[in-house]
């Protein structure tokens, strides 16, 4: 009996053992080598000392700065939620009531939002709003116009704006979700439009409420984007670049940098969870299983909502990424906007500047395409073993890669380079720092963790009994995995390709700090760009970036289209949907 | 049983899978090569000086070398020394061309495990501050050594941990001439105190700027650390604005949003050299050295080959690259430290008054002035 038990515990942990290997090498490792110099500060020094010391801890709090980066992330995080959560909402709103064509609008514009990478969103909005830019020269506006955008309520604003999508997901979701049986008995009791808004559908959607707004603090608490282009303009420290900062000036302290790092995971790690626990919440007090989720009233043609989500979308997406557009068609920034001012010229010098143009480009969308793939396959692969294996082991490793979605890029970064540059290493031949396979690994790192949830959701939205059944009548893990989850889960799994190859072709820390020499990546190529005050040709490269993406972003939904087409007659639907919810509705009307 | 069996061997394949996948997108790039090169290093390091004097010859001699030199520089004239250097010797390099900071996180974080051969930026302070944790070479002399002018000779630190290519001001003044008229011009650094330029002075923020730091440095220097930091506390009150880096404050000063900037004087050259309308001011009381310093890494894994970079650029072959500001932009314009090199005219030369910049000092005081500035003048 005993030794049965016994011999069960050691198969479930050698079936999580892939699992256990890939999060170990990918992230474990890496972040460990980073934290582990909050109390072993000389760990990686030329002499290496195991000497304890507690300094780097305390420097988090004795550091002015410091100190005041972590007060200042934390309120803005907060501002831009809540923005996000106003703006995300009306925008929900706007396009489940919305027709069919104005539906399609918001939606592919919240997407875009979504996939456009912050720094690129705040390089905008800086290329837009500082003296001497596209605003002032549109409107000949004098120096000083826009000093009330650069503060903390200008940042807060710009980010939260950003965040929309966080909160539009949950909320669009759970609008259709809340069916409409609620309301319309309400209706036929009398109750007001207010009171039905106040007493059944707000305290319904409460839970995606907090759950989108929790979603979008921790992504403004850990947003470098923002921070490594608008922090340095409006002298606001914050967190992500304080890491940055004490990572890549001098001097360097990397003690220092962990020591904050560890306080970042923290509170990062307390948002995701608050987001995790409001969204399990909203499983049974939503009436998802049961009620008809197809939206049945008919939709406005353009209600007060819509006209509100496309205003905000406007401002959230135009302005920054026309003003990038600008920038990369303007002969010169200093001579207007006027007619003969428009030229191609910038195109031409990046596409003929080789090595630190085109050729980072094509580089990267090399490595963007493969992280693609392995995050797809991966992610499926870990969040089928999470959903449907619930033995100890499986459930760990599920706890513990959920978590690492708190991890900020820059942190992941910092620790590969001690990871894979470690001297114990050199004996074995492993040291992979500054070869390819270490970038590729630190770009896989990043995405595979948000793939993995992304995954679960879509396969926690599928109804158990859909296995259940096919279990009881026999199929095999494999037949249930082939013939049940995968064509359900589809749509995610193209999604999150779609999601981490635009997080590759766009990723600034690992490409950054681990870059093999003299190949620099396509996203460490604009920012220098960037930095030399290059805005043309940084805009330029930036907007044939987006360009790929978009162009493989319409692949990606053709084929699916396609796909879907081809299994399901009953649909048709093809206008965007997002991947929370992609398949729950042909799961429950099937 | 058998079912968990098969999955976990499927589960193991696909991690290969993903190494080689991996693996298999850069095998153009590879790692650096570490002893490979060294064998052979010594016999081409002798020849070396033969190699880069004579041009001609060496493009022939470029097919049969194997070295590679990774070369982390944030020289706006980086790619085309390498280029030329590549020409000379037919060795290949790998540059990693970056900003000062990051450079130098970078070098700290390989430290136990170095993967570059030279590093090259602005400001000896901060090579000195890598040269005191012993990363560098130190005590060898580049062939071509007796090339420096007397400035060039102050310039290099006695345990020849790096050299000097050559020499800017970490700041000068610089008017817009649009705005300000000749009569007002100012004279010294503290004329910018009077109220006659109350919010109407920049600079950069030397957290951010390379060439910066070794500003402030040097105005401690001059006028000791109190009076330094008094000096910086006076201009703040008299509304002092902080830009990020040259770029910024340079657009500052020619959109008018102010009408005097101290800046790195190469790049004030630069942008008067494009007909901006600028009237470089060099302080009386001295404007602060600040060198392009270069170095080799003590573990440098092709130690032949950083040698011989370090002598190209000491070599009038490589100086006449470094000085065409068509292949090196606002770098260019800087003060050559190698006899027999001459400035580009745009450069003013006399009445400049330099100041060298202890740069074992400034390594010293640089956290403690670092964190002075950022909490009392930049918040």
């Amino acid at each position: 009996m005993f030794n049965n038990h016994a011999l069960r515990k050691i198969r479930e942990w050698l079936g999580a053992a892939p699992s256990l290997l890939i999060f170990l090498i990918l992230i474990l490792y890496p972040v460990l080598a980073l934290l582990v110099q909050t109390f072993l500060p000389h760990m990686f020094d030329v002499h290496m000392s195991l000497k304890p010391s507690l300094a780097p801890i305390r420097e988090v709090f004795a550091n002015p700065l410091n100190f005041i980066a972590v007060l200042n992330s934390l309120e803005l995080g907060l501002a831009a939620a809540v923005v996000a959560t106003v703006f995300g909402t009306i925008c929900a709103f706007g396009s489940v009531r919305a027709g069919r064509l104005w539906r399609i609008i918001i939606d592919t514009g919240v997407w875009i939002v979504f996939f456009a990478p912050s720094y690129v969103i705040a390089q905008g909005w800086l290329g837009l709003m500082q003296d001497g830019g596209i605003a002032a020269e549109l409107f000949h506006l004098p120096n000083g116009w826009s000093a009330w955008f650069f503060t903390k309520y200008g940042l807060a604003v710009t980010m939260g704006l950003r965040y929309i999508p966080f909160v539009y997901f949950a909320m669009t979701q759970a609008i259709v979700n809340i069916g409409t049986e609620f309301e319309q008995a309400g209706r036929l009791l009398g109750a007001s439009r207010r009171l039905l808004f106040r007493r059944i559908t707000l305290p319904l959607m409460t839970p995606a409420l907090l759950a989108g707004a929790s979603l979008a603090f921790a992504e403004g608490f850990g947003d470098f984007g923002f921070a490594a282009a608008i922090t340095p303009s409006t002298h606001i420290p914050m967190i992500t670049y304080q890491i940055y900062a004490l990572l890549d000036q001098a001097p360097v302290d990397y003690p220092g940098a962990a020591g904050l790092s560890l306080l970042m995971i923290i509170v990062m790690g307390a948002a995701f969870w608050l987001q995790m626990s409001w969204v399990k919440r909203r499983s049974y007090s939503t009436v998802s299983s049961h009620s008809r989720v197809k939206v049945t009233h008919e939709p406005h043609r353009f209600s007060p909502a819509v006209l509100g989500a496309l205003v905000i979308l406007v401002v959230a997406l135009v302005l920054p990424l026309g003003s990038t557009v600008l920038d990369s068609l303007l002969k010169s920034s200093a001579t207007g906007v006027g007619p003969g001012n428009w030229t191609l010229h910038h195109y031409h010098q990046v596409m003929n500047l080789g090595n630190s143009g085109v050729g980072s480009l094509r580089r990267t969308f090399v490595y963007a395409v493969i992280t693609g793939l392995l995050t797809m396959v991966f992610g499926l692969y870990l969040a089928f073993q999470m959903m449907f294996k619930k033995t100890v082991a499986i459930r760990i490793i599920n706890t513990i890669m959920i978590a690492t979605i708190a991890i900020p890029g820059i942190v992941l970064a910092a620790g590969f380079i001690f990871a894979y540059n470690a001297v114990w290493l050199i004996p074995v031949h492993l040291v992979i720092y500054g070869t390819p396979l270490c970038l590729g690994m630190a770009y896989l790192a990043g995405t595979l963790p948000f793939s993995i949830r992304l995954q679960l959701g879509a396969m926690n939205q599928m109804s158990p009994n859909l296995t259940t059944a096919a279990a009881s009548l026999g199929a095999k893990q494999g037949t249930i995995l082939r013939r049940v989850v995968l064509p359900l889960v589809r749509g995610t799994a193209v999604s999150t390709f779609f999601m981490a190859l635009t997080g590759t072709m766009f990723e600034l820390p690992a490409s950054s700090l681990l870059y093999p020499a003299g190949y620099p990546p396509f996203p460490e190529v604009i920012q220098q760009k960037f930095n030399a005050f290059e805005y043309a040709r940084g805009s330029a490269l930036t907007i044939l970036g987006m360009a790929i993406v978009f162009a493989m972003y319409a692949i990606g939904r053709l084929l699916e289209w396609r796909l879907s087409k081809g299994s399901t007659t009953s649909k048709g639907e093809t206008a965007p949907e997002p991947v929370m919810q992609s398949r729950t509705e042909s799961v429950t009307v099937g | 049983m058998n079912l968990q069996a098969k999955r976990t061997v499927i589960s193991i394949l696909a991690m290969g899978a993903l190494t080689s996948l991996v693996a298999g997108c850069g095998t153009t790039t590879g790692t650096s090569n570490n002893a490979s090169s060294n064998g052979s290093s010594n016999a081409s390091s002798s020849n070396s000086t033969a190699s880069t004097a004579n041009n001609a010859s060496a493009s022939t001699t470029s097919a049969s070398s194997n070295q590679t030199l990774v070369l982390y520089s944030a020289q706006g004239y980086d790619q085309a020394m390498a280029d030329a250097f590549t020409k000379a010797t037919g060795i290949k390099v790998k540059l990693d061309d970056s900003s000062t900071g990051p450079i130098v996180a970078k070098i700290e974080g390989e430290k136990s495990n170095p993967h570059w051969d030279v590093a090259w930026f602005d400001g000896d302070s901060t090579m000195q501050a890598l040269d005191n944790q012993g990363l560098l070479l130190q005590n060898w002399s580049p062939s071509d050594f007796g090339n420096y002018n007397s400035l060039g000779q102050s310039l290099v630190p006695s345990d020849k941990a790096y050299f000097p290519g050559g020499v800017t001001a970490a700041a000068a003044i610089g008017v817009n001439t649009k705005l300000v008229s000749p009569s007002q011009y100012p004279k010294d650094w503290s004329d910018l105190l009077s109220p006659q330029w109350k919010g109407q002075v920049a600079m950069n923020d030397p957290a951010v700027s390379g060439p910066t730091f070794p500003f402030v440095a040097g105005m401690m220097q001059l006028k000791g650390t109190q009076g330094g930091e008094q000096f910086f506390t006076q201009l703040k009150g008299n509304g002092l604005k902080i830009f990020r880096t040259n770029g910024v404050t340079l657009k500052a000063l020619l959109n008018g949003q102010v009408k005097a900037i101290m800046i790195q004087d190469s790049a004030l050259t630069s942008a008067k050299a494009k007909g901006d309308p600028i009237q470089i001011i060099y302080p009386s009381s001295g404007v602060f050295t600040l060198p392009d310093v270069v170095a080799i890494d003590k573990n440098a894994p092709d130690m032949a080959a950083a040698k011989k970079f370090v002598e190209f650029v000491l070599s009038h072959q490589g100086q006449k690259v470094m000085l065409d500001p068509k292949q090196g932009g606002g770098d260019s314009y800087f003060n050559p430290v190698i006899t027999g090199e001459t400035p580009d005219p745009q450069r003013q030369q006399s009445g400049i008054k330099w100041i060298t910049v202890s740069p074992t000092k400034a390594a010293q005081d640089q956290s403690q002035i670092q964190s002075w500035f950022h909490n009392n003048i930049v918040q």
